[in-house]
């Protein structure tokens, strides 16, 4: 019996592989697997297995919620991160901060691991998407962070705490680099069942974008805006393929991925949803604030962040019609027209499905609205801008008039000046986070001065900062300074 | 297994009160006197020692008679007897038990050889027993006797306050839910930190299936020396169960039983039904005055309306209760129904909680031939919980059989099959029962009662917690959860002589689990039940667990003396596999509410479908050498060598090596004429454990699901991204441990004194430890980080008084001081929990709290005013602070209170812990307390964040302090501590939610009675009377018990399932 007994010990017994996963080393192997890879490259840019998704944290709380559009009423309450990133309070300890960074960071490290492990050659299509996704998340943080370390390889942790921050113009080679092998590997456009996927014009757009970004501020690379013109003049006429002439119309259902050139892709109850609805004004605990417009069970998440009151008298007096397509200034807080009260509030409802019958939206972070990362008006108005420095304000005039015509306004009488169409950024992009990077690359003194006298008018009396340089960077998030010893904090954080 | 003999504690009274039992004796004990008619006579005499000496104080009985005396002073004693026949027992403390028979003499004098209890007292240790005496180790030991007399429901329960180095803590009063033993501190921080259960040798996962009246004893290796032959598991000590073998002599059947009722420890003090009335009354009238400064404070409520109708818009008509509730807050507007019989008052801690009965009937035989030894047992133990609805039963087997097959061969079969029956709701936690308990107001809308918010009844609505809401009671009691638990442990042994001292022992051990739960939520107990048609809410789910353990060991052992060398030895190999199965399913939306089982086509959602399974497995070679000389110098090694599945490839095998040595000083010559020092021993010993507690295969790198939507119709796709580091150097975490211990006996042991010193080095911890974010990743499970334990402890028996009455004390004492020394990259902080309140840092102990240290209130005083009137804080503020808020200790002194001012504020480890026994026995009387007891350490109560926080609206429920002891103006400042309900910043966690954790309780009061039988046929009877949770003075204020820590990594309290005082009534019979 002793002997059966430890025949039987055979020591393979402990080796053991896992039975519910797959394993990284043994993925990648087939189309499939490839597939699914850059599925969940994108996929980084969802809920990402939270409940917030990456258009949220980034664009509304770190972007647009830090710019001249969006006030806060109240003084405070549970969501300090959003006060404080409002107030220009926010410290590097905020898990919204170190939220944007990694998450960032995990989708270049699935790019990564993607396009090492693959082989150039094989799965183009699949590799020129991670490729366009990592540079995408490089310049996001650039543009957030100022520089951080640069990883096109899959990287082990003590290999990673070594890296110093990368000058920019490295990283921005990398991202360029990445743009352009997306731009040369990639139709045009892809539609149908793979609407919502990169195509070649994404790429080139985006690269655009990366050279206005250079050529502005803090890089003020001259040089780029020029290199932005011959980008975009090679896909304008594509562009115009995707331009809806009813602004009303860009944010519904049915014209999702028909009139934009990238966008994060959302639908409602299967935790893939948009978190960013759940944000547009305060909230009770339970119930909808808007009965009108969402199904009974619903409630919110956010702050009550309104819009700036003179902006909208702006828009009012201009007769914009992005006004009435982008916000509400108030809405019914009872279906029961016997009973019912207006609640008067400028809130962006942009992406709000106004729909109370909806029954599979019934949490905040459940929408099935898609967000745009780039749309034609971001061509016309970043090749209008570049035209205008380059000395071609006449070519640049008829995209500055086409969004102006759109949005109800006469043409402009002359050339358009820069002035022009940095007011027409602002109406056009309302809730779309693109405001506060403009004032950035518009230069440092600019961006002060706008922050502080907006922040001066409304938080005078909510204990907020004044911004100051420091606030047109976010920092670096204190969880991944105590892991390195190699970086410094950015300045005055 | 050598029957454990009684230690001299209990050997005392054990002679007297249990030796029919166990010395396998009694049939003499009661055997009819023939000569009945012989007559009384008087003996006297003198009881002395070896030496000579006289003894006072020895017990002497008459052998089947009542009655008894005891020697004076100077050792003279008087009885009279009733024949000269009788035989006299003489027992003293520390010596041998004598029967003299008097045989016609009427003057006897008596020497009492001192016992060497010591030396026969055995202690369980991996894989065998030793001789107490010869222990160099750190083992603490509780017998039968602690467990049979009282009522307890749990194995662990047994174990509390009896023992040095061990703590157990009750974190949910839950019938049946598990309870948490560390021994000599936590040692892990991601790890489990629980001791490892090994049962009649074979290792198991969970104690919940054994009956404690199974039990023989539980030794706890508490040392690494001791524990090291567990190897890789031994980290978090190892608890060693013995369950009861068959005894020769006359068989025996025991049967107990007993009853109890249950009520809760106790209420917490929340604002009563009409306080809370008051309380919304007053914090309304403020918001009237705060919000309307031009109008009179003290307005009426007419005067309220009206002024508020004044500057209503056009149309609106404050007339009817709804339409009051929008401008209830800007113009202090009571709820028209308060002091109406539209509401009736209700306390839902009254509702919620019940007085509920349980039983336990326990059947027991054993008996033993020189061929065959059997115990079996058969136990019923039904427990219904204090929450409504709440219950369970176990019903348990068990045949231990042992048969000598001829003069090598020895075989033995343990089977022990159980059945765990639990029911009732998880009510433990946030937004379960109950904490709402403690958060909705008294109030309901007149005629629901209890049943408020479920069909056909609306809960007290918007000027209360909401329409919506459901009674705890409802939530406790029609949320059905059943959880069925089907164990069988068994196992087979043999052990072949092969030659003098030298055996072979084979033991194949199967432990199989199948756990099946199901739950049932129907709509009509949602407080949405009126927006839905029946069914559209419901949810049921339905979970399985199949697990497999199988242990096949083989093991050689030596044991012999040449002479003054006594040699023991251990060669062993064994192999553990482990399998398991699960299976979830669970969806929501039914065509109605009538049944629980659901068909996947006919709901509409589907929360929960999948399959699981796992598997791991360990291979052990293990050796061990004891070796003493004289019994006087004592030494012991061994060394183990685990592989593990559960760790990467170049780290799967280790070695865990001990050693220890002992000196036992009363051995030595020099030591015999020392008359008042008895037992004493020295011991050290260090030794290396580990620690695997791990997931399977955490050391590979694994693929995630992510999925995103792709195309015109918005399909969801699959994705995968990469889910975790791979870290090919996993391997397990390595305790080295020191212990020097002391153990002392005086005056032949009456007094006995053991002290121990420990100091244990944890490294390589297993952490999921913050990792670079470049890297894609913010966490790994990687070995970085090292914590440390070092404690004292101490345990003192005493025998009081001897005699007649007799009386026994147990001190134990535990110091521990815990510390994380290192930690992963940087030694960068790790934060869990709710808003990252737990914190593991460097130089602190494990789940330190981090929280902003509140220390007062802040005050007019605190603050200037600007020209316009706006506050100019004088003192740190967080940003929007104003009169009334909680006041912070600017930690980093920046002169403003922010995120960077959070510090570790405290954490949940005791200074020390202490258990104090005190038996008495007085003729058939027996009496024992048992009084329990921390001191020192913080309870962070995380839950009462709901009904213990200033919110600015109170429509919940909170504890009295927000009415009584808060700041609500410079005239009415409060106690000072209490911040004001009205406060601007409320979401940050603080140090109020932060409470000592100290406390001291009546554990358990036991009254006994042994019934004077006559009957023939039973040999003994004892009834009694027991109370758990007697009384507890403590300073826990927003919860119901200090032990409650069940939150985020056991650390935190959120609504904790109440303990127990329980009152039971028992009999214990032997036949």
């Amino acid at each position: 019996m002793m002997s059966a007994l430890l025949l039987s010990c055979n020591k393979d017994i402990i080796d053991i592989d896992p039975i519910e996963n797959n394993t990284a080393n043994a993925f990648y192997q087939n189309e499939i697997e490839a597939r699914q890879a850059i599925t969940g490259i994108y996929a980084r840019l969802g809920r990402n297995g939270t409940n917030t998704d990456f258009a949220t944290d980034y664009y509304w709380l770190a972007s647009e919620n830090r710019s001249d559009l969006l006030y806060l009423v109240e003084g405070t309450s549970a969501q300090n991160d959003q006060l404080e990133l409002r107030k220009y309070l926010i410290s590097p300890n905020s898990g919204t901060v170190s939220g944007i960074f990694g998450r960032l960071y995990s989708l270049i490290k699935d790019a990564n691991s993607l396009l090492f492990r693959t082989k150039e050659g094989e799965y183009t299509r699949y590799r020129a998407e991670a490729r366009f996704m990592r540079a995408f998340a490089y310049f996001e943080l650039l543009r957030s962070f100022g520089p951080v370390a640069l990883i096109t390889e899959p990287i082990e942790n003590r290999d990673a705490v070594a890296l110093p921050r990368e000058e920019p113009q490295v990283i921005y080679a990398q991202i360029i680099s990445d743009l352009e092998f997306a731009a040369v590997n990639l139709n045009k456009f892809y539609t149908g069942a793979e609407a919502g996927r990169i195509g070649s014009v994404a790429a080139n757009a985006l690269l655009g974008q990366v050279y206005m970004t250079m050529a502005g501020y803090p890089l003020n690379d001259g040089s780029a805006y020029a290199k932005a013109e011959t980008v975009y003049a090679g896909i304008i006429a594509d562009v115009d393929t995707r331009f809806n002439p009813d602004y009303s119309k860009l944010f519904i259902l049915e014209n999702e991925n028909k009139n934009d050139i990238f966008s994060i892709q959302f639908a409602s109850g299967t935790n893939v949803g948009s978190s960013l609805p759940g944000f547009i004004t305060s909230s009770p605990s339970s119930g909808s604030p808007f009965p009108e417009w969402t199904y009974a069970t619903y409630n919110l998440q956010g702050q009550d962040v309104r819009v700036d009151t003179m902006l909208v008298n702006q828009m009012k007096t201009r007769g914009d019609k992005r006004l009435m397509a982008s916000i509400d200034t108030g809405y019914w807080n009872s279906t029961n027209p016997a009973t019912r009260t207006w609640v008067t509030r400028n809130i962006v409802t942009k992406f709000l499905e106004k729909d109370n019958t909806n029954t599979r939206i019934k949490a905040w972070n459940d929408f099935p609205r898609n967000f745009p990362i780039i749309r034609p008006a971001d061509v016309y108005l970043y090749y209008a801008e570049a035209l205008v420095v380059n000395g071609k304000a006449a070519i640049a005039r008829q995209y500055v008039d086409k969004l102006r015509l759109r949005a109800g306004l006469a043409p402009l009488a002359a050339f358009p000046t820069l002035e022009n169409i940095k007011q027409e950024r602002k109406y056009e992009f309302i809730g779309e986070g693109r405001r506060f990077f403009d004032l950035v690359r518009w230069g440092q003194a600019e961006a002060i001065s706008t922050l502080t006298s907006f922040a001066q008018h409304y938080h005078s009396q909510t204990n907020g900062q004044l911004p100051s340089a420091k606030d047109l960077l976010l920092p670096i998030p204190q969880s991944e300074l105590n892991t390195r010893n190699n970086w410094n904090q950015n300045p005055d954080y | 297994m050598t029957i454990p003999a009684m230690c001299p504690l209990y050997g005392y009274s054990h002679n007297e009160r249990y030796g029919a039992e166990h010395s396998g004796r009694g049939s003499e004990w009661f055997k009819p006197h023939s000569d009945v008619l012989t007559r009384a006579i008087v003996v006297t005499g003198t009881v002395r020692d070896e030496n000579g000496e006289t003894l006072p104080g020895v017990s002497i009985k008459i052998k089947g008679a009542a009655g008894g005396a005891s020697t004076d002073v100077s050792g003279r004693f008087s009885i009279s007897v009733p024949d000269a026949n009788s035989t006299l027992i003489f027992t003293y403390v520390g010596y041998t038990a004598l029967e003299v028979p008097v045989g016609g003499r009427t003057s006897l004098n008596v020497v009492l050889k001192e016992s060497s209890t010591a030396l026969t007292e055995v202690v369980v240790i991996g894989y065998g027993t030793q001789s107490k005496g010869n222990v160099t180790g750190s083992i603490a030991k509780i017998t039968s006797e602690n467990i049979e007399e009282r009522p307890i429901a749990r194995v662990e329960q047994a174990l509390q306050g009896q023992m040095a180095g061990v703590a157990v803590r009750t974190t949910s009063g839950a019938p049946g839910s598990d309870i948490s033993i560390r021994v000599r501190g936590a040692s892990s921080i991601s790890g489990d930190a629980t001791p490892l259960y090994v049962v009649d040798g074979v290792p198991l996962d969970n104690l919940s299936g054994i009956n404690p009246a199974d039990i023989e004893s539980i030794d706890v290796l508490k040392d690494a020396a001791s524990a090291a032959i567990y190897g890789s598991r031994g980290s978090n000590g190892v608890v060693l169960v013995t369950t009861k073998r068959g005894k020769k002599g006359t068989p025996v059947i025991s049967a107990t039983a007993y009853t109890a009722v249950s009520n809760i420890e106790r209420k917490v003090d929340v604002l009563d039904s009409d306080q809370w009335i008051a309380f919304n009354q007053k914090w309304l009238d403020r918001q009237w005055q705060v919000n309307n400064p031009t109008q009179d404070p003290n307005a009426s409520q007419e005067q309220r309306i009206a002024y508020a109708q004044s500057l209503a818009p056009a149309g609106t008509v404050y007339g009817t209760r709804q339409s009051l509730l929008p401008i209830r807050a800007t113009y202090g507007i009571y709820d028209p129904y308060w002091g109406t019989d539209a509401l009736e008052p209700i306390d839902w801690q009254d509702e919620l909680f019940r007085t509920a009965p349980s039983r336990d009937i326990q059947v027991n035989a054993s008996g033993a031939t020189d061929a065959v030894s059997y115990a079996i047992s058969a136990g019923v133990f039904q427990q219904e919980g204090v929450v409504h609805a709440s219950s369970f039963d176990r019903y348990s087997l068990r045949a231990n059989l042992d048969a000598r097959i001829n003069k090598f061969i020895r075989v033995g079969l343990m089977l022990a099959p159980s059945l765990g029956l639990r029911e009732g709701a998880n009510v433990d936690g946030k937004d379960n029962a109950v904490s709402r308990s403690l958060s909705f107001p008294g109030w309901t809308l007149a005629g629901s009662g209890r049943m408020a918010g479920a069909d056909p009844y609306k809960f007290y609505g918007e000027w209360g917690s909401g329409a919506n809401n459901v009674s705890p009671y409802v939530q406790a009691v029609y949320n059905e959860r059943l959880n069925r638990d089907v164990r069988m442990n068994s196992s087979f042994n043999a052990t072949i002589d092969i030659a003098k001292g030298l055996n072979v022992n084979a033991l194949v051990g199967w432990n199989y689990r199948g756990n099946r739960e199901r739950s049932y939520s129907p709509t009509w107990i949602q407080g949405t039940w009126d927006t839905s048609v029946p069914g559209e809410r419901s949810s049921s789910r339905y979970t399985t667990l199949q697990g497999h353990s199988l242990l096949t060991q083989a093991t050689l052992n030596y044991d012999r003396s040449f002479g003054d060398h006594n040699f023991n030895g251990l060669l062993g190999i064994s192999q553990e596999t482990y399998k398991e199965e699960n299976t979830d399913q669970g969806l929501t939306g039914f065509p109605n509410d009538k049944t629980w089982v659901f068909n996947r086509d006919r709901a509409t959602t589907t929360n929960f479908n999948t399959i699981g399974a796992a598997e791991n497995a360990l291979l052990s070679y293990f050796s061990r050498v004891q070796y003493n000389y004289k019994n006087k110098y004592l030494f012991s090694a061994s060394l183990r060598s685990d592989g593990s599945s559960k760790f990467g490839e170049r780290n799967r095998w280790g070695l865990f090596p001990a050693l220890s040595a002992g000196w036992r000083i009363d051995q030595e010559d020099f030591m015999s004429r020392t008359d008042w020092l008895s037992t004493t021993k020295l011991s050290a010993s260090w030794g290396q454990t580990g620690n695997d507690r791990i997931g399977n295969s955490t050391f590979v790198s694994n693929m995630a699901a992510l999925n995103y939507v792709f195309g015109d119709n918005q399909a969801i796709s699959n994705g995968y991204v990469v889910g975790n580091i791979s870290n090919s150097l996993l391997r397990w975490e390595k305790t080295d441990s020191y212990n020097v211990g002391l153990d002392l006996g005086f005056l032949r042991d009456r007094f006995t004194l053991s002290a121990a010193y420990y100091y244990k080095k944890t490294s390589d911890l297993l952490l999921s430890a913050p990792v670079s974010l470049t890297t894609g990743f913010s966490s790994m499970m990687d070995n970085i980080g090292n914590v440390e334990n070092k404690g004292f402890e101490l345990e003192l028996r005493t025998f009081n008084t001897v005699g007649t009455f007799k009386w026994n004390s147990g001190l134990n004492v535990t110091i521990n001081r815990n510390k994380i020394t290192k930690l992963g990259s940087g030694d960068a902080d790790i934060r869990i929990g709710q808003g990252g309140t737990i914190i593991q840092r460097v130089g602190h102990p494990i789940n330190s709290y981090y929280l902003l240290d509140a220390v007062g209130v802040l005050r007019e005083a605190d603050f200037d005013r600007d020209a316009g009137g706006t506050l100019v804080p004088k003192v740190p503020v967080w940003s929007g602070q104003r009169p009334g808020d909680t006041k912070y200790r600017d930690i980093n002194g920046d002169g403003r209170i922010n995120a960077s001012d959070y510090t570790v504020a405290g954490n949940y480890q005791p200074d020390f812990e202490w258990g104090f026994t005190n038996n008495f026995t007085y003729k058939n009387f027996d009496l024992s307390i048992l009084l329990q007891g921390r001191v020192g350490g913080d309870l962070l109560s995380i839950g009462s964040r709901g009904w213990n926080r200033p919110t600015n609206d109170p429509k919940w429920l909170y504890m009295e302090q927000w009415l009584t002891k808060a700041y609500w103006s410079e005239e009415e400042p409060g106690n000072g501590k209490v911040p004001a309900f009205f406060s601007a910043v409320t979401s940050e966690y603080d140090t109020n939610w932060m409470y000592d954790a100290g406390y001291l309780r009546i554990k358990n009061i036991n009254i006994g009675y042994n019934l004077p039988l006559k009957a023939k046929f039973i040999s003994r009877a004892r009834v009694y009377v027991s109370c758990d949770n007697v009384y507890m003075w403590d300073n826990y204020y927003p919860g119901f018990s200090p032990e409650g820590a069940s939150q985020d990594n056991a650390s935190s309290d959120w609504g904790a399932y109440p303990q127990a005082r329980t009152l039971s009534l028992g009999l214990t019979a032997t036949f």
